[in-house]
């Protein structure tokens, strides 16, 4: 496959090559963080005008879902926040290498590398989205906790970025998903690699840290795990770095006997959990059912404390734990229970079909979960951009008065009550055209795991068609969502 | 630049940065907002009801700060004031709150935003007849 080293670019190689490349990219998305976060506590407890709520879960999730993760990966990763505070305190220095600095640097427990963590932290935040998207005050804590408190907390606790690689419930969303991007960090000769002992881009070297994501970029076959943080380039002596732009998808094919290691049910669940949530997720905030929306909006009575000089956000919330007992249950119950019960299902018909019995089903399971990664992506995207389209007049107006506090700093405020959806009966159509093509690629991959996986083109024929059939289903089944909501005119 | 040279820029960047977003605002508000908001402004006390806001007519001067308690006594209503496009939701047994500076001079006719219920047919009621004025005089 054609590949085009952007590091041949001599602009870039200078720039991810100087030792303050890391931090000149997160300030700029730290102090976005700081204002949300300003925002979210002491702005107006409305969510669809507080910048936060708006910023957060609109915005840059429809950016992260629909452009960043498909054509750059992890590129996030590069400019998130939520490690900045913990990973200087951990070296001791912002913006150059120093040999020692705060953290404790106590080794990750074995049993715990995996990720397993992000995916329970995943569906904990989640279960919460409803109560996060329409209360600033609870974006905040959320924003405090999974940027500031537990991050900085692990740097300062454990070696590297622990936090990232094993911990961070986006993180492995990013993950799963960069597997199919546009984007890659590889050496370019493993040859030389071999032959270079000192490896320092693992160990560090004056001129940079070890890779903080515990990656041999000799061994990368995959984005997984790898952050694009460039500190490998910063410390390769051979120049054997290489950020490739390609054509999506060699990583959900990785040969197993190299993958061995990292390739488990941990990430299969991880699939799992976001294939059952998209469609889930549409449910909840597009679907016509009210009950789902008061189950998953289990928080609620807002109450003002009183009259007081303060702008809202001095509210009183009545837990309901009815409520939370439901939406939860149906989002882990979906995402653990139901959707791997079918994929095990399908699997197994897959193992019995190609007289493969003597393979264990783990293995199927594990190595067919990567092909349901385009579809669900596909239908990740729907969703986004169609709540972009329905909500993105609110970022209009929340730019120009943050807060809520009456500014109006670009002349859009005025727009505040108008809520205007833009292109909402287009939806269904653009949905069934990014579902196709998902179910496209999904089938080819999943024809391609099945020809590796099986030692001949009739075995694994056999066992591709109950994949097909399962992968066909689903792509339906989010079809299905999408035109039920067009002839019946949820969004019309 | 000399490592220490590049550590000292890098914290006042940051120092910086975090200043800027977050005492920013603050100053922002506290100085070029409040110097728009004299005096100590007018507070009303606002309770909605199908098909009725009580009281329903406001006058404040212009440049004061207009605070708008509301809350309702049956159903989930919007209070929102057409022009300066400002609003907030009232939900039954709770106080909203409402807080802007009315710097534009005129009548503004107050709305609910939500719509509260269907009346019977004919009865010259409902949620379309829920209004109230705020008047804003020259100062």
């Amino acid at each position: 496959m054609q590949r085009i080293d952007l590091l041949r670019i001599p602009f870039i190689k200078w720039l991810v090559k100087r030792s303050w490349f890391q931090f000149a990219v997160t300030v700029p998305t730290l102090g976005i963080f700081c204002l949300l976060t300003l925002c979210a506590f002491d702005g107006t407890p409305v969510g669809s005008h507080n910048l936060s709520t708006l910023f957060v879960w609109l915005l840059w999730w429809a950016a992260l879902i629909v452009v960043l993760v498909p054509v750059f990966g992890r590129i996030w990763c590069v400019v998130c926040p939520m490690p900045a505070m913990g990973q200087w305190l951990q070296r001791g220095a912002l913006a150059t290498k120093r040999e020692r600095g705060l953290g404790l640097g106590r080794r990750w427990p074995r049993k715990l590398q995996n990720i397993w963590l992000q995916n329970f932290g995943f569906l904990a935040v989640t279960s919460c989205i409803f109560v996060l998207v329409t209360r600033p005050f609870a974006t905040g804590i959320m924003l405090l906790l999974f940027v500031l408190i537990l991050p900085t907390a692990f740097f300062l606790l454990f070696e590297r970025r622990v936090w990232c690689r094993y911990v961070c419930p986006v993180s492995g969303f990013i993950g799963m998903y960069s597997m199919a991007s546009g984007l890659e960090l590889r050496v370019k000769s493993e040859d030389v690699c071999l032959n270079h002992m000192e490896k320092s881009c693992y160990k560090g070297s004056e001129a940079g840290y070890g890779c903080p994501w515990f990656e041999f970029p000799q061994n990368l076959d995959r984005n997984a795990y790898c952050g694009l943080c460039m500190e490998c380039v910063k410390t390769c002596p051979k120049d054997n770095i290489a950020l490739n732009l390609r054509l999506g998808g060699d990583d959900l094919l990785v040969e197993p006997w190299h993958g061995a290691r990292k390739r488990g049910l941990d990430e299969a669940f991880r699939i799992f959990i976001e294939s059952a949530l998209a469609p889930l997720y549409a449910l909840v905030f597009v679907g016509p059912y009210g009950w789902l929306k008061d189950a998953a909006n289990w928080l609620g009575g807002a109450t003002l404390e009183g009259p007081s000089s303060i702008q809202g956000n001095v509210l009183v919330q009545t837990f309901y734990p009815y409520r939370f007992v439901v939406f939860t249950g149906l989002v882990w119950g979906c995402a653990l229970l139901a959707m791997p019960a079918v994929f095990f299902a399908f699997a197994y018909l897959s193992r019995s079909l190609s007289g493969s019995k003597g393979v264990p089903l783990k293995t199927f399971v594990v190595n067919f979960s990567y092909s349901l990664v385009p579809v669900s992506l596909m239908a990740w995207i729907g969703l986004a951009l169609y709540l972009l389209m329905v909500n993105g007049s609110y970022i209009v107006s929340a730019i120009s008065n943050p807060f809520g506090w009456g500014w109006n700093l670009f002349g859009t405020a005025s727009t505040g009550l108008s809520w205007s959806p833009f292109l909402t009966q287009l939806s269904p159509y653009f949905q069934i055209v990014l579902l196709l093509v998902g179910l496209l690629f999904s089938l080819k991959l999943a024809f391609k795991i099945a020809l590796r996986n099986l030692p001949d083109r009739q075995a694994a024929m056999k066992a591709y068609l109950p994949m097909a059939i399962l992968l066909t289903g689903m792509c339906f089944l989010y079809l299905g969502l999408w035109s039920d909501a067009f002839f019946w005119g949820w969004i019309l | 630049m000399r490592p220490h040279a590049r550590e000292a820029a890098a914290l006042a960047l940051l120092a910086v940065t975090l200043a800027v977003m977050v005492v920013g605002p603050l100053y922002y508000n506290s100085t070029l907002v409040a110097a728009k908001d004299r005096g100590q402004g007018q507070v009303f006390y606002v309770t909605a009801k199908q098909w009725t806001f009580t009281p329903d007519k406001f006058v404040v001067k212009q440049g004061e700060r207009v605070t708008f308690y509301v809350t309702s006594s049956d159903v989930v209503h919007g209070f929102s004031v057409k022009g300066y496009d400002v609003g907030v939701m009232v939900y039954p047994g709770d106080y909203s709150e409402l807080s802007f500076i009315a710097n534009m001079t005129g009548t503004f006719e107050i709305i609910c935003f939500v719509n509260c219920g269907t009346p019977s047919v004919g009865s010259g009621e409902g949620h379309s007849m829920m209004n109230a004025t705020l008047t804003v005089t020259p100062s």
